[in-house]
């Protein structure tokens, strides 16, 4: 009998696999050709480029410029000259003592009346306490200038130490930029953006990292993958450059905005 | 910079054929397994498929022979002594028996013991006769109930293995993003549905192919019963 091997059925079979291989290879596109390289992910890159490296820093500083003027500066033009001005108080209340002691009653008695005392050692604690408070103050409104910058993206970079600094902080983010990968084939990542905060050691190295939003990293699966990709590029990235020690104080502790529209801001 | 970044992600050839040979050793062998045993399982469906048709057509012309009104004589000559087909194979053990028993002195038993020893013995052969046909016809039956229940499974291994593999390509690279990921990944899931495309007919064609099978022996026992009704009434007769 012709039991014994399959040889009609094997041909059929072998023909059947040849004939579904040969219908996939045509009409199942993947099968074919590479998938990644399409033509779509290069179109959008261009437009995201365009949008985010060329409006943000020159339309706002212009207009920064007139408008803030007025509410920034002055504290920190006054910081500079108080600091500086340090030595002069304590030649000051010499002669004022000499002066006071016949004016004491007459002229000065409310302003002078923590002076009275008199005493340089409590004056130099004075104003020791109170350059801690101009220090105290005078790095606040920094930090805050930059995160209303972030938050509102109406950069109000008053002066020109600001100024400069936003240069420099435009190099960091371009340093930053460089390292991040993002995936644009993530589901809703166009309407997405991250604020972390970023610890810079005084050599330029991250010292850590802290993300804003932690609750909703940890709860959003998809904010934690795109947080995630800028914290990689910042940790993955080396050290920061500084362009100037003198303001490793102002960068010490930034506040980058990850969003695939505007990139880092 | 973007445009750099996309330039260093590295292009994949996502391909069914780059797949594979992107792919590590043992979910190559899977994936070669798994395409032998796709071979061979429709190999059998091909060859069950079409011997049964042919069967349940022979054994219908034959039937039509058997019950036409012609002498078993006349029919025995004509099949021969080798008979074509599982129930012509019953008939003709039967006649031989018969024929052994019956011819040798050309008169079947006179004692009633010995005709119903006859009868006895015409059955237990037709009996043995059909279990061994059938036995033929359930070859490499096994070979698709495994295809079935194995190859998913293997399939699933292949799978397992190739994104253990990626996991740790990812681990040693440190780089998430989806063009890294994506391929080894892809390439693993190409070993389980490989596996589904071996399982599916092959479970399908099993029970099509058994159930055809039991139909077909339980004709052949119907005729067998028929065929030694008829023998034993014409020992009655004689």
């Amino acid at each position: 009998m012709l039991r014994d091997t399959p040889n009609t059925g094997l041909i059929f079979s072998v023909l059947l696999h040849a004939a579904i291989v040969g219908a996939a290879y045509v009409s199942i596109p993947f099968m074919k050709r590479d998938v990644i390289q399409e033509p779509m992910v290069r179109m959008e890159i261009p437009v995201i480029d365009e949008i985010s490296a060329a409006p943000p820093p020159p339309t706002p500083e212009p207009i920064k410029e007139p408008e803030p003027v007025a509410p920034t500066p002055e504290p920190q033009v006054v910081e500079a000259p108080s600091s500086d001005a340090m030595p002069p108080p304590p030649e000051k209340p010499a002669p004022i003592e000499e002066k006071k002691k016949p004016d004491v009653p007459i002229v000065k008695p409310p302003p002078r009346k923590p002076t009275p005392p008199d005493t340089k050692k409590r004056d130099v604690a004075m104003l020791e306490s109170l350059l801690k408070d101009m220090q105290k103050t005078a790095p606040k409104p920094k930090p805050q200038a930059e995160s209303k910058v972030q938050d509102t993206a109406q950069n109000m970079a008053p002066n020109i130490s600001d100024r400069a600094s936003m240069t420099e902080r435009a190099a960091i983010i371009a340093h930053i930029e460089s390292c991040w990968r993002i995936d644009p084939g993530q589901e809703g990542v166009e309407d997405m953006s991250a604020e972390i905060r970023v610890f810079i050691n005084p050599d330029g190295s991250v010292q850590k990292l802290e993300i804003v939003d932690m609750a909703r990293y940890l709860v959003d699966s998809q904010f934690r993958n795109f947080t995630n990709t800028g914290r990689n590029a910042i940790l993955g990235c080396g050290k920061i450059p500084m362009i100037s020690a003198a303001n490793y104080a102002t960068f010490k502790e930034m506040v980058l905005n990850f969003s695939p529209q505007g990139r880092i801001n | 910079m973007e445009s750099a970044a996309i330039a260093a992600a590295p292009v994949v050839n996502m391909s069914a054929w780059a797949l594979f040979l992107q792919a590590d050793l043992v979910v190559k062998a899977v994936v070669v397994l798994l395409i032998l045993m796709s071979l061979w399982s429709w190999a059998i469906i091909f060859d069950k498929v079409f011997r049964l048709r042919s069967l349940f057509k022979q054994a219908e012309q034959f039937e039509e022979k058997f019950w036409s009104g012609q002498s078993l004589e006349d029919l025995f000559e004509r099949v021969g002594q080798r008979p074509r087909e599982p129930m012509a194979t019953i008939f003709t053990a039967a006649m031989r028996e018969w024929r052994r028993s019956a011819g040798k002195g050309g008169t079947p038993p006179a004692s009633a013991s010995g005709s119903a020893l006859l009868g006895e013995r015409i059955d237990r052969v037709m009996k043995i006769s059909l279990e061994r046909e059938m036995d033929h016809l359930h070859r490499r039956m096994i070979f698709l109930a495994s295809t079935g229940s194995v190859a998913p499974f293997l399939g699933l291994f292949g799978t397992v293995w190739g994104i253990m593999n990626t996991f740790t390509a990812i681990g040693a690279s440190s780089d998430t993003s989806l063009a890294t990921v994506a391929p080894g990944i892809a390439e693993a899931l190409f070993a389980t549905a490989l596996g589904l495309v071996a399982a599916i007919p092959a479970v399908v064609f099993y029970n099509k192919i058994s159930s055809d099978l039991s139909r077909y022996a339980l004709r052949l026992e119907n005729f067998a019963g028929e065929f030694g009704a008829i023998l034993s009434r014409q020992l009655d007769v004689k």
